[in-house]
Parts: structure tokens; C-alpha cells; sequence
């Protein structure tokens, strides 16, 4: 009886140390991610084919962000011919990465708006644009291929 | 009596076993909070070193970001000069751009043959005796382009001249208004200053129904420009009226939108640009209504309208095309749409044109 009680004690401490360590150490990881915004632009510009010519643009021409702290970004954008598009941005905190993960969705949106009637085609696009965040950066990623970007932003680190 | 000693030892042993659990626990915790910590500390240090690595990217890529914008510029330099180059005896057709548009619409067969620009440039020299017999509808748009060359100091009103200011603050009490391409003006030009009131596939007729986002709300451009007064105003629209059969039912537009912003806007400089022509490539692919020869008619229109109206014309042509009048290849992806490089061209002849 005793050795069991003292089995079952072990393995019942063992257990409770191992998930102990777990919530302290793997979940707090993921959360304090930070990803490196030129890694991430410089793949998905180079790793994805774009149809039209993207250029770089600083991101508060593009986006509707003057009340989010963004500490740094890199953003590229088509010629107006298509709605391929790519921004990475960093912010202050998380609470400031949220409000910028919605002003993308809210980009997106607004595209799709803009070119249901100019180019349509370029709704499948919008349709499947990739709009993620990291810890305190937010990506998003409009092309033809947004299953290269959703492995390429996963992947990053 | 045995009961009562049985019952204590029992007692005895749950407390032996609780203190032992808290211990454990206790034991556990604190080697948790050991490890949370040197993982916290590690991943700071780590990003903190990251952040260096980055800064110091940076740092290594500042002279180097000039190159990626010199490809396109290059390309800019090299296209009319190339043209030269391989015609020297083509002195006319490198005179006169729009002319060349004309005489190779109305030469099928060689048109047929300009896919490239060393193709076209053999068919200029061909077409050298044609060129000089241009219609006499071509004349006015060349000598709009001659009129506008970067050392004549009045365009065809006689109003606008080159300003030697090339501050940009000059945009700041300005309004854009236009298309898909005052949309890429917008985001290439860098003009952070400026207002803009664009739309892609506004037209003439759709600028008085569209509604598009201003500062939040939804509301038609012509709407805007009367809540908020403007010191200039620059307007670019055109392209998307292609498809638009008769030139009168364009004009009569355009002048309508005019006299909405003269209205909204009475004491504003009020700049009509010419509607910007289209590539060689997409001259010649549909849809068929697609033609420079159509821009061409129709910039001739406008301008006669600008001087009935009493506002400025300014033509971005004189430095967004090629010897042929076709917007220079490597402007544009889709020959429509213009690039970085060739927004901020757009943005310098701007700068250029402005009215004293």
C-alpha cells in the first residue's frame, strides 16, 4: 500500500511540476514572439509572384492607422492595376498590434469595394488576403498565392 | 482505546502527507518561476540583440536605397535617348510625338510591326517622308508638346510658366482629384502634404454620384470640395471615358465637373491635366476603344475647354513619353498605371508647371 501511495504521489507531483513548467515557459513564449518585419517582407515579396510592379510606400499613406503606435513598418503596394499588397507592422504593444490587424482587415474591405467594378479578377485575390498577427506585429499579404504567405508568416521568427 | 491511537496516527500521517504535498509544490513553483524567468530573460536578451542586428541592417542599407530606385530612372534616361540614338535620321518623328501616333494608325501595316521599341524605330525611319506629311489635325498637340519644352517659359494659355520654386509645400492647401492614377500619384509621389480626392474607375459623369470615403464618412468628391476650401485644385480624369463614343458627351462632362468646382471652390487655382496616354503595347491590344489616337483627340478637346473656362491646362505627357507619344515602356506594368519612378516624374513636372 505504502509504495503505492508513494508511486501514485510521485508520478500525481511529477505531473503537476511538468504542466507547471509548461504554462510558464511555452505559453509565454509564443505570446512575447517577436518577428523580424524585414525577414517576412523581403520573403514574401521574393518568394511570391506578383503580377504587377510593388513598390515600397511608408504605411500611413496606405492606411488609416494615426491613432495605433507603430514603432516600424515595410509596406509595398501595386501600381493601382491590381490590389497586390504587402505590409508588416510592428507596434508598441499588442493592444496597439490589435487595432492595427483590424485597420488591415478594414484595408481589405475597402479594396474590395474599390475594385468590384474596376477589376473584378482582383477580388479573389481580396477574397483570400492574408491578414495575421504576431505577438506585436500584424502582416498582411495580398497576391495570388496566399498559402506561400500563410507558411511564410507561420514559419517566421 | 485502540480506535482512538489508530485514529491519531491516521491523523497523524494525512498531516505528514499534506505538509510533504505543500512542500513538493512549493519545491515545483519555485523551480518554475526559476525557469519562466531565465527563459524571459533569455528571449530579451535575444531580441535585444536582434533589434541591433536590424539597426545595423539599416544602417548598411541607406546607401544603397538610391539603387533600387536608379534601375527604373535609368530606364527613363535611356528610352527617348535610345530612340535618338538609333534614328539619327529620324529628326522628325523625334520632333514630333504625337504626330507619330497618328501616321501609324493610319499606316496599318507598319503599325502592325511596332511591338518593340527598336521595331518602331525602324519604322520611323521609314516613315520619315510620312512624317512630314502629318495631318493637320495633329499640329496643335504638337505644338502643345513644343510649347511646353522644359526651357519655354509659357504653356499654350500663356498662363502657367516653370516655377524655379520646387518647394512641395505648395501642395499643401492643394486637392487631387482623379482615378486609379491620382491614386498612385497619391501613393508614389510622396506628397504627404496634399490632399487627395481619388477613386479607381471615377469618371466625368460618376464624380457627381460616387460616394467614397473622406475623413470617415461617404460622400461624393464634388460634396467634399464644399466643406473644406482649397487653395489649389488639380484635376486628372480621362481614361476611364475611353470606352465613351462621342467626344462631345465627354467634353460636355468634364465641363460640367469644371463648373462644380469652380462653384465648390471659387477662389482656387483650378489645374486641368491632360489625359496621360497609354503604352505602345496596350495601343494595340483590346479593348479596341484603347487608342492614344482617341487621348490625343480628346487633349485637344480639353484644352480648348481649360481656356473657355478660364483655368490652367497642363500636359504630364511632355515627360511621360516616349518619341512615338507612347507613355515610355518600364512606366507602367499594364501601360495604363504608372510606377513609382514615373509618379515622381508626374510629381517634378507638377512642381514645374506651377502657376506664378
Amino acid at each position: 500500500m505504502k509504495i503505492r501511495n508513494l508511486v501514485k504521489k510521485t508520478l500525481l507531483i511529477t505531473a503537476a511540476g511538468a504542466f507547471a513548467m509548461a504554462l510558464f515557459t511555452g505559453c509565454k513564449k509564443a505570446d512575447n514572439k517577436v518577428v523580424d518585419i524585414k525577414v517576412i517582407s523581403d520573403k514574401l515579396l521574393n518568394e511570391i509572384t506578383y503580377e504587377d510592379q510593388l513598390s515600397e510606400v511608408d504605411y500611413d499613406i496606405v492606411y488609416n492607422m494615426d491613432d495605433i503606435k507603430v514603432s516600424k513598418s515595410i509596406v509595398y503596394v501595386g501600381s493601382g492595376a491590381t490590389a497586390e499588397e504587402i505590409a508588416v507592422i510592428e507596434c508598441e504593444s499588442k493592444e496597439e498590434a490589435k487595432k492595427a490587424f483590424a485597420a488591415l482587415n478594414e484595408r481589405v474591405e475597402d479594396q474590395k469595394e474599390s475594385f468590384k467594378d474596376y477589376v473584378p479578377k482582383e477580388l479573389k485575390k481580396l477574397d483570400e488576403a492574408v491578414v495575421m498577427q504576431k505577438g506585436n506585429s500584424v502582416i498582411l499579404s495580398v497576391s495570388n498565392d496566399s498559402k506561400k504567405a500563410i507558411d511564410i508568416i507561420e514559419k517566421a521568427e | 482505546m485502540s480506535l482512538q491511537f489508530n485514529n491519531r496516527r491516521r491523523r497523524r500521517k494525512l498531516k505528514r502527507k499534506v505538509i510533504i504535498t505543500i512542500r513538493v509544490l512549493l519545491t515545483v513553483l519555485v523551480l518554475g518561476l526559476i525557469v519562466y524567468g531565465s527563459v524571459n530573460v533569455y528571449s530579451y536578451l535575444n531580441n535585444k540583440n536582434k533589434e541591433n542586428v536590424q539597426e545595423e541592417d539599416n544602417i548598411d542599407e541607406l546607401p544603397t536605397e538610391p539603387d533600387t530606385d536608379k534601375n527604373p530612372e535609368d530606364d527613363t534616361d535611356k528610352n527617348p535617348e535610345d530612340d535618338t540614338d538609333k534614328n539619327p535620321e529620324d529628326t522628325n518623328s523625334n520632333s514630333n510625338s504625337s504626330g507619330n501616333i497618328l501616321d501609324n494608325n493610319n499606316n496599318k501595316d507598319d503599325e502592325v510591326l511596332d511591338n518593340t521599341g527598336n521595331t518602331e524605330q525602324d519604322k520611323g525611319n521609314g516613315e520619315s517622308g510620312t512624317d512630314t506629311n502629318k495631318s493637320e489635325n495633329d499640329k496643335p498637340e504638337n505644338n502643345e508638346t513644343n510649347n511646353n519644352e522644359p526651357n519655354n517659359n509659357e504653356t499654350e494659355n500663356g498662363q502657367t510658366s516653370n516655377s524655379d520654386s520646387k518647394d512641395e509645400s505648395y501642395f499643401d492647401d492643394a486637392v487631387f482629384i482623379g482615378d486609379s492614377r491620382t491614386e498612385g500619384l497619391k501613393l508614389y509621389s510622396g506628397l504627404k502634404n496634399a490632399t487627395f480626392y481619388a477613386e479607381k474607375g471615377l469618371d466625368v459623369a460618376t464624380i457627381f454620384t460616387h460616394k467614397i470615403k473622406i475623413n470617415g464618412s461617404d460622400m461624393t468628391i464634388i460634396d467634399a470640395l464644399h466643406k473644406k476650401k482649397f487653395g489649389k485644385v488639380y484635376i486628372n480624369l480621362g481614361i476611364n471615358e475611353m470606352g465613351w463614343p462621342y467626344d462631345s458627351e465627354f467634353i460636355k462632362h468634364y465641363g460640367k465637373v469644371i463648373d462644380a468646382i469652380k462653384e465648390a471652390q471659387p477662389d482656387a487655382v483650378i489645374y486641368l491635366q491632360s489625359i496621360i496616354r497609354i503604352s505602345s503595347e496596350k495601343d494595340k491590344n483590346p479593348p479596341e476603344y484603347f487608342k492614344n489616337k482617341t487621348i490625343i483627340r480628346r487633349n485637344k478637346l480639353l484644352k480648348e475647354l481649360a481656356k473657355e473656362k478660364d483655368i490652367n491646362y497642363i500636359d504630364p505627357n511632355e515627360v511621360l513619353t516616349n518619341d512615338k507619344g507612347y507613355l515610355i515602356e518600364g512606366a507602367s506594368f499594364d501601360g495604363v498605371h504608372l510606377n513609382k519612378a514615373y509618379c515622381e516624374k508626374w510629381k517634378k513636372f507638377l512642381i514645374d508647371n506651377i502657376v506664378k
